[in-house]
């Protein structure tokens, strides 16, 4: 018993390592397969390939096809994006700092939107948009993902309105501002890396969302996951790879971004 | 130096005499607690004013209300003489330091101190920036407008927070427990900076803290309140020595209160039968009780003498106790002894006080002029 204690503790460690590192390789092999795959000189989808090169990505960035799919998504995500905060963004403010009677029934609500099936959203949004004529537009895809991404505005900007100390704002009008000046000067301020990382979750689950891009956007101009999703039923050739490591790349690039906001944030 | 008016400021931001500050029967109320209830106080231009009080006594009820956070639910405010319950907080003219010091974290100590001059507006850049950098050499911090209010220890924030507060020499400001988040050296030193402050910017000082030497020492007006009303407002000197009610006595420290009932009441003394047994003469000051009436005898520690034979002066009043505790502090030692069961405090020289010890017999005695009578406080309802 007079073994040094760090040694036995580090002993009793070593599985719970040996467990958080197999959850991670878990987590990420996929990933890896998949950006392993893009890389591929063959033809065919085969892991490890046999040969390397960048005709894929070269393939997929030349084609008018892919380009369209890319833009497309580009155009609903950001679109969704903006509507999720410009809904999510003043219903936070609401929700947390006025006594809003059923205050209990309206979170649940949006929760529910977080787990509602997507493909019974992507059924009911297209019998809704058929009359209106949404089907197939941009816009009416946007609006369909702006429904899940107001969500998680509302989430990460509620969390940060928390935490906010309410003397900043008054002491702000005490000092010569009025409300809004208030709010644009100290409290948005203030708040912004929620409201970024709630913007890129909202952009970024609209651009990896199939289900009901697939029912809204399906036949003509098709968002980037639907163009996905097609490509792999009817060929098997590694620029679905190249296509989803760039979307990879995407959501990895936005959020090392939102990150370097949150710690800048911490520094201050 | 710094005390010194400055000269040559740009129009609006010189050293100008404060508001006079008038708060006509303000209550205000949340659900069914009333916080503030029917509180009015006339604030001179220029003055420093406390209001101490213990937590949930209103004090910072009211000093919302004097900032526009809270609107009276009965009452009204004016500003030199200007009805303001209705205008909005930014247009009152105003200054405040709060307890939590709300700087705002993503802006440097340099912008926090611009803030008020550009929120306000009517400064040129140069201007404010001339403003900015004499306010912080005010308070000592010339050379930390580039840090971040994160980066500063607790007293430099609150120094920040201090020349934001003043920096456009408002009328009136407002300061929450400015001192609350400090020790006990750190707030010493400040205080005195706080009155150095107030006497260069002249603007109406309103202070609302619950330690009442900090009321003491910094202030031309002490307004002791309690459960949403004024108890007493005095200068510090009458607020110490002579308490109106048993409650100011004891807030302001240490008090021996020993409850009695009048027995008669001549012209200049009054014969107080004591609850705890002996019957004892009081001066007659201020409102005179009626024969008969509950009333407390307060008997500052400071005042007490400590004797072994009953003094043969008929002015000195005696009460035999027993010594519990001594409490040694150099230059006096405090003494809590029992008397038939009320505990009483002496606060007496240590020299010549060396033979006392608990457990020891001895007679508590006073001057009767020392002593002051006080009456319970009873409000219409």
């Amino acid at each position: 018993m007079d073994q040094p204690r760090h040694l036995s503790a580090s002993f009793a460690r070593a599985p719970l390592i040996g467990m958080v590192l197999l959850s991670l390789a878990y987590l990420i092999f996929p990933v890896v397969v998949v950006v392993v795959i893009s890389f591929s000189g063959q033809k065919f989808l085969s892991f490890p390939p046999a040969s390397f090169s960048t005709v894929w990505y070269r393939d997929i960035l030349t084609s008018a096809d892919w380009a369209q799919s890319f833009w497309i998504t580009i155009r609903v995500g950001v679109l969704a994006a903006f509507l999720s905060v410009g809904i999510g963004l003043p219903a936070a403010f609401a929700l947390v700092r006025r006594r809003i009677p059923g205050k209990g029934v309206l979170e649940a609500l949006l929760l529910a939107a977080l787990i509602t099936p997507p493909i019974i959203k992507g059924l009911s949004l297209y019998l809704f948009y058929a009359p209106l004529g949404l089907n197939n537009t941009v816009v009416g895809l946007a609006v369909a993902h702006t429904v899940t991404g107001v969500p998680f505005v509302i989430l990460n900007v509620s969390a940060s309105l928390r935490g906010f100390d309410m003397d900043l704002e008054r002491a702000a009008v005490i000092h010569g501002c009025s409300q809004l000046g208030a709010l644009r000067r100290v409290t948005i301020p203030i708040i912004m890396p929620g409201i970024i990382v709630g913007t890129v979750f909202a952009f970024l689950q609209s651009a990896q969302e199939l289900l009901v891009a697939l029912f809204v956007m399906g036949s003509v101009q098709r968002p980037l996951a639907v163009k996905l999703w097609e490509s792999v039923r009817v060929s098997i050739d590694p620029s679905i790879a190249a296509a989803s490591t760039l979307l990879i790349a995407f959501a990895v690039v936005a959020f090392v971004l939102a990150s370097v906001l949150q710690w800048r944030r911490r520094l201050a | 130096m710094m005390a010194q008016p400055h000269e040559a400021m740009p129009a609006g931001t010189g050293p100008r005499a404060g508001a006079t500050l008038r708060l006509d029967a303000i209550s205000k109320r949340f659900g069914s607690v009333t916080a503030v209830n029917r509180v009015s106080l006339e604030i001179p231009a220029g003055s420093f004013v406390s209001l101490l009080g213990p937590s949930g006594s209103g004090k910072t009820t009211t000093l919302n209300m004097i900032a526009g956070f809270l609107r009276p639910d009965e009452g009204e405010l004016y500003f030199d003489g200007r009805p303001v319950a209705n205008v909005a907080p930014n247009k009152r003219d105003i200054g405040m330091v709060f307890q939590s010091y709300a700087l705002f974290p993503h802006m440097t100590v340099y912008d926090n101190v611009a803030f008020p001059l550009r929120a306000r507006g009517g400064l040129d850049g140069a201007a404010i920036d001339r403003r900015v950098r004499e306010q912080l050499e005010m308070v000592r911090l010339a050379d930390f407008g580039e840090r971040f209010p994160k980066q500063l220890s607790g007293g430099q924030r609150q120094r920040v927070a201090m020349a934001r507060a003043v920096v456009a020499r408002p009328s009136v400001l407002l300061l929450d427990e400015p001192l609350g988040a400090l020790d006990k050296n750190l707030r010493d030193q400040l205080q005195g900076e706080i009155k150095k402050i107030h006497r260069s910017v002249g603007s109406t000082f309103v202070y609302v803290t619950h330690d009442q030497s900090e009321a003491l020492n910094l202030s031309d007006l002490v307004v002791v309140m309690r459960e949403g009303r004024i108890e007493q407002a005095s200068d510090p000197r009458t607020i110490y020595q002579a308490p109106e009610t048993p409650f100011v006595a004891e807030f302001m420290g240490g008090a021996n209160l020993l409850p009695a009932t009048v027995a008669s009441c001549s012209a200049a003394v009054l014969v107080l039968d004591l609850h705890m047994g002996g019957r004892v003469l009081a001066p007659a000051s201020g409102s005179k009780p009626a024969e008969g009436e509950e009333v407390s005898l307060l008997v500052r520690p400071e005042d007490v003498l400590i004797a072994e034979k009953p003094p043969a002066d008929p002015e000195v009043m005696s009460l035999s106790c027993s010594v519990l505790d001594v409490a040694y502090f150099g230059d006096t030692i405090r003494l809590s002894l029992d008397a038939s069961g009320t505990i009483l405090t002496a606060r007496v020289p240590a020299r010549g006080s060396a033979g006392l010890s608990a457990g020891q017999q001895v007679l508590f005695c006073w001057r009767q002029g020392s002593a002051r009578v006080l009456r319970r406080r009873r409000y219409k309802p």
